[in-house]
């Protein structure tokens, strides 16, 4: 076997037979490129497995199943189905007459209910959050939109690490600040994805389940403090 | 005949429910999202109480609870814009082949390696995603994942081998930046 060979069977080692692994494995012990790139992809290959290893289910989750199975309103039958009918009549013309607003979050209030439970779900010192030298350039590799951070509504606050977290499927930059009591998340999303207006230059502040935050919009960017 | 056809609820929770977690973990790594994936397991969970009579076999009920996730997953992604996996034609070995010294996945996982996983795999076609999942999570023999997605095992074979492959290069790309962004590269369709 050479190494051009070897690299196929690498790649491909599913579809290979055993014996074909026999032949590899001696050709990677006389070879020291091979050999590496071996133990390499081994390596990776252990990791990925780590990656799909279980992860914690909400203990709610079987409530909520509990729940989903005796909604009423999902039973099949003809005079549910002829109510679905009607309700999806009622449905399309209110859509009509009430057009929603563009974008994933129709209030200020569920933003902020969804902000608050990534700040519950992530906002502690993980190795999620990447060091960041410089807010600008890490916003510039890592978002497709560009911000600039101003000066922030709570003063002496330093800056922990940054990670990108997705939220009903929109892109947030999601940054980790520290004073000396505690943390704090800072959220930047795109003003595209939020469905509800906002005055600029306005700092407003909600209560979500006991967590303060604080929303505001800075041209086309929107933030959202909380801690 | 209505009395017969009354689904036997507490059964129905015995059979299923120690398997929530199985569905919840697959949900995920079809979806990424946390949410996302409660919703799947509660659909899923709420077909399969409709149909506890299809069941012929308490054995083979986390297969079963399996497919209509799956079922449901793809009928949920077929509603949602196809976005192609792009892939340069490059073999993966050669971001490994890049690296200075063994021990380099640390770096993979100081760049948040679970968002990543999920941002890679969301953007593998599902015919590749199914066997990963199968064969890292629940460490499924070829045939077993065989039988569980009711396909030839040579297609299994050869579907985690470009699989894997897809996996690990996104990963590695993503970890290196070496993203060729705005290349025109050969186009891999998410064929479902």
């Amino acid at each position: 076997m050479d190494c051009t060979t070897f690299r196929s069977w690498l790649e491909n080692r599913d579809t290979y037979d055993l014996s074909e692994a026999d032949r590899a494995m001696k050709h990677a012990v006389q070879c020291a490129g091979c050999k590496d790139l071996l133990q390499k992809d081994e390596e990776l290959d252990r990791f990925v497995a780590k990656m799909f290893q279980y992860e914690m289910m909400d203990e709610r989750m079987y409530g909520k199943v509990d729940r989903s199975l005796s909604e009423p309103g999902k039973k099949r039958g003809v005079m549910g189905g002829l109510t679905a009918a009607v309700a999806m009549v009622a449905v399309v013309v209110l859509f009509f007459v009430f057009m929603p607003a563009p974008g994933n979050f129709s209030s200020m209030d569920e933003f902020g209910r969804y902000v608050v439970q990534e700040h519950r779900d992530h906002g502690r010192v993980t190795p999620l959050f990447e060091k960041i030298e410089n807010v600008t350039k890490w916003g510039q590799d890592n978002l497709q939109h560009s911000f600039k951070l101003n000066t922030l509504p709570a003063g002496n606050i330093k800056i922990v690490g940054g990670r990108v977290c997705t939220i009903k499927d929109c892109e947030f930059a999601h940054f980790l600040y520290q004073d000396e009591q505690k943390l704090y998340s800072l959220f930047v999303v795109s003003g595209d994805e939020i469905g509800f207006d906002l005055e600029p230059g306005r700092i407003y502040s909600l209560t979500v389940s006991g967590t303060e935050l604080q929303v505001w919009q800075n041209q086309q960017m929107v933030y959202a403090l909380t801690g | 005949m209505v009395a017969l056809r009354r689904v036997d609820k507490k059964k129905f929770k015995e059979l299923t429910y120690p398997h929530l977690e199985f569905l919840y973990n697959v949900a995920l790594k079809y979806s990424g999202k946390r949410y996302d994936a409660e919703d799947l397991v509660q659909e899923t969970m709420f077909t399969a109480y409709s149909k506890f009579q299809q069941l012929r076999d308490d054995k083979s009920c986390r297969a079963w609870l399996f497919t209509i996730l799956r079922n449901h997953f793809l009928k949920e992604r077929k509603q949602l814009l196809r976005r192609p996996y792009l892939d340069d034609g490059t073999s993966y070995l050669d971001y490994v082949k890049d690296e200075k010294s063994s021990g380099f996945v640390d770096r993979l996982v100081e760049r948040d390696a679970n968002k990543k996983l999920h941002q890679v795999l969301a953007k593998i076609s599902e015919k590749f995603q199914s066997p990963l999942i199968l064969y890292y999570m629940e460490e499924m023999t070829y045939q077993e994942i065989a039988e569980y997605l009711d396909i030839p095992i040579g297609t299994v074979m050869s579907r985690l081998a470009r699989g894997k492959s897809y996996l690990k290069k996104g990963l590695l790309q993503s970890s290196s930046r070496k993203m060729s962004k705005g290349k025109i590269v050969q186009m891999i369709g998410l064929k479902m």
